[in-house]
């Protein structure tokens, strides 16, 4: 069943609401280490259930649907954690006795921390939770997607989804520098140095086409044939006229579609005698 | 001395490369084999690689894969030489271009 | 002039993949590709692509081009690849030039396959020329391939597939990412990159947007604000951020000039990232012999493009009189990947944008 995902294209984050139904039962907790897949969205993608040799993931239909853990099944042996592209797997274990689990973490930044090191504990979005300790780390290997296996206490397993190796705090990116408000007009045509209000101004004199502001302006003339300019010339145009782009003409192309020096140019008949 | 150059990463190699020397503006610095004018430029904390000859405005590279035309510069007294794509070689004159450029 | 069976241009994941199907049933191709060396863009793909086996799902980028390259050798058709060598024209009457390791080539292909991929669009807003304001491509082209860090503090404007990878790209260098802006009302690329970049700290920003940039002739400040239904900027929202380099994930357009050139029936679609070429479902467009394959077909994922190629290229072979009962049910299972790979509900604006273009769908 597809949910309603808009709350998380907004932030990016999942609730704990997305992850009912992708959580075994509390008994089967207590039986050993499982998968926690948070693959929310239908995309075209299928390496852990090719990857699981225990056929614990739910077999696919179609290569956009999502993978479900079918827990009695699941090892938490983390190849699919190791395989998935999307790095949305993580391997809980809370099977021990007393008051901590571990939780297995995908991990491709350096530097890579060392068993028994402390680590930072972080949630979903990023923000710090507390200082947990490091008990395993398997390296990347070939397929370079390190794990590193955290050990949390047991009713914060479904919160730690990252960690950060603790360093000194990085400077803040707000700034009080004040802005002397001297207004310039973007720069559309970046070759010729054509700034958007010459751009409004041909338009709004009747130039209508991309190629009669082209002819006027310049924009579009210089060597990279327009590749910067002409969409935003076209949207201007599109907005002028209160109509879809695709009435517009996209211009003319003309070789050289990239610059060429009139030396190798002239040069060129050379070829020519070899080869006929 | 080059510190935006990523001596470490989690997920590729980058080998150690040879040094390339070179000149820009007068300055003689040093690139590495495999690095295009642009990158050694941008290593070395260059970033400004001329001006616009209508604007004025100080101008950089904005695609580094030859598309935009952004990061035209004199190399061994060429003018329009789009730097990004250019391979770095041993000894190159480099000079930030000011204008639409001059045959040499 | 050099008369050749099949000119393929662009070594991208598209082009590779088409020289590897032409050859396979026995055509001599030819590759030019204005880079160094072959893969396209995916020499600076460092994460693991999604798809299934058939696309090397969960093998990174960087990998894939080596695997496509290096699958050429020993094919029953030859293939010549060369780099340093671009197209810069293209006429009506079938006449290819080309400017190859410092000459000038004219070429005259019976078929040809244009895969030269996209180039990035550009946003308007004040200080947008200024040394700093980097198109996502050049920040990966310059971390992934030169090693080198295109700043200290980035701001990402943009929350599609590439801001997203980007941004997570720069945090593995060691550079920090300030925010990821984006003007739509939702994040456009997959969550998967979205929860990865979220859970190291950094904010995604939705209706917001870079109103300017300024410093001393270099990007030192940002200034971004949020935007209303209306796409107004909504006053008082301003935030100053420091920031040495915004980095310009605003989508890509698909490069065809040299379609145009050849006067191939083109159509706005801006599903698929601005004008594209009319084609079949043989990737052929309305130009009989000229092929397409990739980002120049529409801009999607680089699992499609290797799909297209294998198509474009069995559909030129075949063309050529290379055929056998495999290609025929390769393509087959090429079209059924592509439908695969389009199916998801996210491909909704890729599936009616390839329906107005004339794909198969």
């Amino acid at each position: 069943m597809k949910k309603d995902l808009l709350h998380i294209k907004r932030e990016g984050l999942a609730t704990a609401d997305d992850l009912r139904g992708r959580l075994p039962d509390e008994s089967t907790k207590k039986e050993g280490p499982y998968a926690v897949i948070e693959c929310f969205e239908e995309i075209p993608c299928n390496p852990c259930v090719v990857s699981c040799r225990f056929d614990a993931i739910l077999p696919f239909e179609d290569i956009n649907d999502l993978p479900y853990v079918d827990f009695s099944k699941c090892t938490g042996c983390a190849v699919c954690a190791r395989v998935c592209p999307g790095l949305a797997i993580f391997i809980v274990d809370e099977s021990m006795q007393g008051e901590m689990g571990t939780i297995m973490l995908p991990y491709e930044y350096l530097p890579l921390p060392e068993k028994g090191e402390q680590v930072m504990a972080r949630s979903r979005d990023g923000s710090e939770l507390f200082p947990a300790t490091v008990v395993r780390v398997l390296k990347g290997g070939k397929g370079k997607t390190a794990l590193v296996s955290l050990e949390v206490p047991k009713e914060s397993l479904q919160e730690v989804r990252a960690f950060s190796v603790i360093e000194d705090e990085s400077p803040a990116f707000h700034s009080s520098e004040t802005y002397d408000p001297d207004y310039e007009s973007p720069v559309v045509c970046r070759c010729e140095g054509v700034d958007l209000n010459e751009i409004r101004d041909l338009i709004a004199r009747g130039y209508k086409s991309v190629d009669e502001i082209k002819h006027r302006s310049r924009a579009g003339m210089g060597p990279c044939q327009g590749r910067s300019c002409r969409q935003i010339i076209l949207n201007e145009l599109a907005r002028d006229a209160g109509v879809s782009l695709d009435e517009f003409e996209g211009g003319s192309f003309r070789p050289p579609a990239s610059p060429i020096s009139m030396d190798i140019l002239a040069k060129g008949g050379e070829e020519d005698a070899e080869n006929s | 001395m080059n510190s935006n150059r990523i001596l470490e990463h989690p997920i590729l190699e980058f080998s150690e490369g040879s040094d390339i020397p070179f000149s820009f503006d007068g300055k003689e610095l040093v690139g590495k084999s495999g690095d295009t004018i642009a990158s050694a430029l941008h290593a070395a904390g260059v970033r400004v690689l001329g001006h616009h000859f209508k604007t004025g405005h100080a101008r950089g590279f904005y695609c580094a894969i030859g598309n935009c035309s952004s990061c035209l510069m004199i190399v061994n007294g060429v003018p329009n030489v789009r730097v990004c794509v250019e391979p770095l070689k041993a000894g190159m004159v480099v000079n930030s271009q000011n204008d639409r450029g001059v045959l040499p | 002039m050099i008369s050749i069976p099949l000119l393929i241009v662009g070594a991208g994941p598209a082009g590779l993949c088409a020289a590897y199907r032409a050859a396979e049933v026995g055509v001599d191709v030819l590759i030019l590709d204005r880079a160094q060396k072959p893969g396209g863009q995916l020499v600076k793909q460092t994460h693991k692509f999604f798809g299934s086996e058939k696309q090397f799902a969960s093998t990174r980028g960087i990998e894939i081009a080596d695997i496509l390259f290096k699958r050429l050798e020993d094919l029953p058709g030859r293939v010549e690849l060369l780099t340093d060598a671009t197209v810069i024209g293209f006429y009506e009457d079938g006449v290819v030039t080309a400017e190859v390791q410092g000459k000038f080539m004219k070429y005259r292909p019976e078929a040809c396959i244009v895969a030269t991929g996209a180039s990035e669009k550009t946003l308007a807003f004040t200080g947008n020329d200024l040394p700093g304001v980097y198109g996502a491509g050049a920040v990966q082209t310059l971390m992934n391939e030169y090693g080198v860090r295109p700043g200290n503090r980035v701001l990402m404007i943009g929350a599609g597939n590439i801001g997203l990878i980007v941004s997570y790209q720069l945090l593995q260098a060691g550079v920090q990412v300030a925010a990821i802006l984006d003007a739509a009302d939702e994040i456009g690329g997959y969550l998967v990159h979205a929860s990865k970049i979220r859970r190291a700290g950094v904010p995604i920003l939705t209706r917001h947007t870079v109103g300017l940039a300024y410093g001393d002739e270099k990007v030192e400040h940002a200034i971004i604000h949020a935007l209303d239904d209306e796409w107004n900027k909504i006053p008082g929202s301003e935030q100053q951020l420091d920031v040495d380099v915004i980095c310009v994930a605003v989508g890509l357009s698909p490069l065809a000039d040299l379609l145009w050139q050849a006067a191939v029936d083109m159509k706005y679609i801006g599903a698929l990232g601005g004008y594209v070429p009319l084609r079949n479902s043989d990737m052929m467009t309305s130009v009989a012999g000229l092929y397409i394959a990739g980002d120049v077909a529409g801009i999607e994922e680089a699992s499609s493009a290797m799909v297209e190629g294998e198509i474009a290229g069995i559909s030129a072979a075949g063309r050529l009189g290379f055929s056998s009962e495999e290609s025929h049910l390769l393509k087959k299972d090429c079209l059924q990947q592509l439908r695969q790979l389009r199916a998801g509900p996210g491909s909704e604006k890729i599936r009616t944008g390839m329906a107005l273009a004339g794909a198969y769908v």
